[in-house]
């Protein structure tokens, strides 16, 4: 193993859930689910999103589940039943989770997210107090996976959270070990910045699509880093690994993300052109994960760029300017090529 | 015969006003001299200086004022140019310019603070180039939205 895949291993380190949380997370979400299980006309329940896929960072905010609803007993509700939305059956199910949740968690709360129930508990462990989202999922008369709500829209979509476990946690296990390890590097890298550019699920997806059989940590990371920016930076979208749901969508302009991708990608191939050079590995390693591997130089920059990026004012010794201390406020940068 | 109305001079015209403009560079120990200002801004008054933010050594700015619009510095800098928030001529978009007063610089807010404008501005872009991080605000300014990828 090299100096890159070594200090890999310290962000990870740094990035890695805590057992007390996340194992409290894990309770909360099957007492959601055993709960739910006694909903009319409920035919399953499941786990989801990072708990599931076994990709959960430092700190752990939620737990996702979802209710799969039989559609013969609700005739009225989906597209492909009489078109009711899905508000009314989520402020049932959130009816019957506040009350019962409150046995075990007195201060627990019930109210909605985009997909349904959001279970806050009001207990907080190691200062992380895991949420839990209950997706509340209809049966499809054609096609694969579930229809899934839209809250915001008050529209079911189509979806297939189950198929994405499944896929997630498929494959030999040595792949499956790198494949989580590069998730949650990725997703660390991602949420750096003040405005993630992908959602965790994207990143998630494109791990699942680039990280191959044999490799490294430290090289899969670099491959999913440089096929992704190349995906963006010839407009290509990234599909639905279940192939249910529309391809998925970036939180910024596609530019953006892919400059970011790109720079990534090309600070990982300098630190493994260096790999033998734990200082070189460490510059081109900040240049990734800055909030999590020193700069070797320490030269100000990422101080500076701390400062900035606390979007107050700043006084101009600080920005290396002399004479009489003034202040600097913050401005919108604007403009671009 | 028509008489042309008169208007103010701008304020850069009056030494009055250039002269301590200058002064509070020199305090800042910037190293200020004036120098002809670029075509575009001919008959402006255009200033050079050597500012040194943390992380990034020396650079040359060239702080313009033009007459069309007096108020309004252009900054150049030497070095990179490859920046999201840079305009066609290469000059720095510190502000959106028509956010409130208290979020652009102003005269009043003398040059010290437009240096400082300038340094931040050079930091972020220069931590931007390493990371694609833009340590600050934004203006949105690109019309391309996610929803026009091509699959």
């Amino acid at each position: 193993m090299g100096h890159t895949d070594d200090q890999l291993v310290a962000v990870r380190a740094q990035i890695d859930a805590h057992d007390a949380p996340l194992k409290e997370a894990r309770f909360r979400l099957q007492l959601v689910r055993d709960i739910v299980e006694g909903f009319t006309g409920a035919l399953r329940t499941y786990r989801s999103g990072s708990l599931a896929h076994h990709t959960m960072n430092h700190p752990v905010t939620d737990g996702d589940g979802g209710l799969v609803l039989d559609r013969r007993y609700y005739p009225g509700l989906g597209p492909e039943g009489g078109g009711e939305p899905p508000t009314e059956v989520c402020a049932q199910l959130c009816a019957l989770l506040g009350p019962e949740v409150r046995r075990t968690y007195p201060q627990a709360r019930c109210s909605t997210s985009k997909r349904g129930p959001k279970l806050t508990f009001g207990a907080p462990i190691e200062d992380q107090d895991p949420t839990v989202d209950m997706v509340v999922a209809l049966t499809r008369r054609d096609g694969a996976g579930l229809w899934i709500p839209n809250l915001h829209t008050d529209r079911w979509e189509a979806s297939d959270p189950e198929g994405h476990v499944e896929l997630f946690n498929a494959g030999p296990a040595s792949l499956r070990q790198t494949r989580r390890s590069v998730i949650r590097l990725a997703k660390a890298w991602n949420k750096q910045f003040t405005e993630p550019g992908m959602a965790s699920f994207h990143l998630s997806t494109l791990a699942l699509e680039f990280v191959e059989p044999g490799g490294s940590v430290a090289r899969a990371l670099h491959t999913l880093f440089e096929r992704s920016a190349t995906r963006l930076e010839r407009g290509q979208a990234t599909p639905d690994p279940a192939g249910v749901s529309a391809p998925l969508k970036l939180l910024l302009a596609r530019a953006t993300v892919a400059a970011r991708l790109r720079k990534a990608a090309d600070a990982l191939a300098d630190a493994l052109a260096h790999d033998d050079d734990p200082i070189a590995v460490q510059a081109a390693l900040h240049r990734v994960f800055w909030k999590y591997v020193e700069d070797p130089h320490n030269n100000g920059l990422a101080q500076a760029a701390a400062l900035l990026r606390s979007r107050r004012p700043v006084s101009t010794a600080a920005l290396g300017i002399g004479g009489p201390a003034a202040v600097v406020a913050t401005t919108r940068a604007y403009g671009g090529r | 015969m028509t008489r042309l109305s008169w208007r103010e001079p701008v304020w850069f015209a009056r030494p009055a006003h250039r002269l301590p403009f200058i002064a509070a560079l020199t305090a800042a120990a910037v190293g200020p001299r004036c120098v002809r200002a670029p075509r575009p801004y001919r008959g402006g008054f255009a200033l050079r200086c050597t500012i040194t933010p943390p992380g990034i050594g020396a650079c040359t700015v060239t702080i313009v004022f033009g007459k069309g619009s007096p108020e309004v510095p252009r900054v150049f800098v030497d070095g990179p140019t490859d920046s999201p928030h840079r305009y066609v001529d290469g000059s720095l978009c510190m502000w959106y310019p028509y956010d409130p007063p208290e979020r652009r610089w102003q005269r009043s807010d003398g040059p010290v603070v437009l240096l400082g404008h300038i340094a931040a501005h050079l930091i972020r872009e220069h931590w931007w180039r390493r990371t694609g991080e833009w340590a600050g605000d934004e203006a949105a300014h690109r019309t391309q939205t996610p929803q026009q990828e091509t699959r």
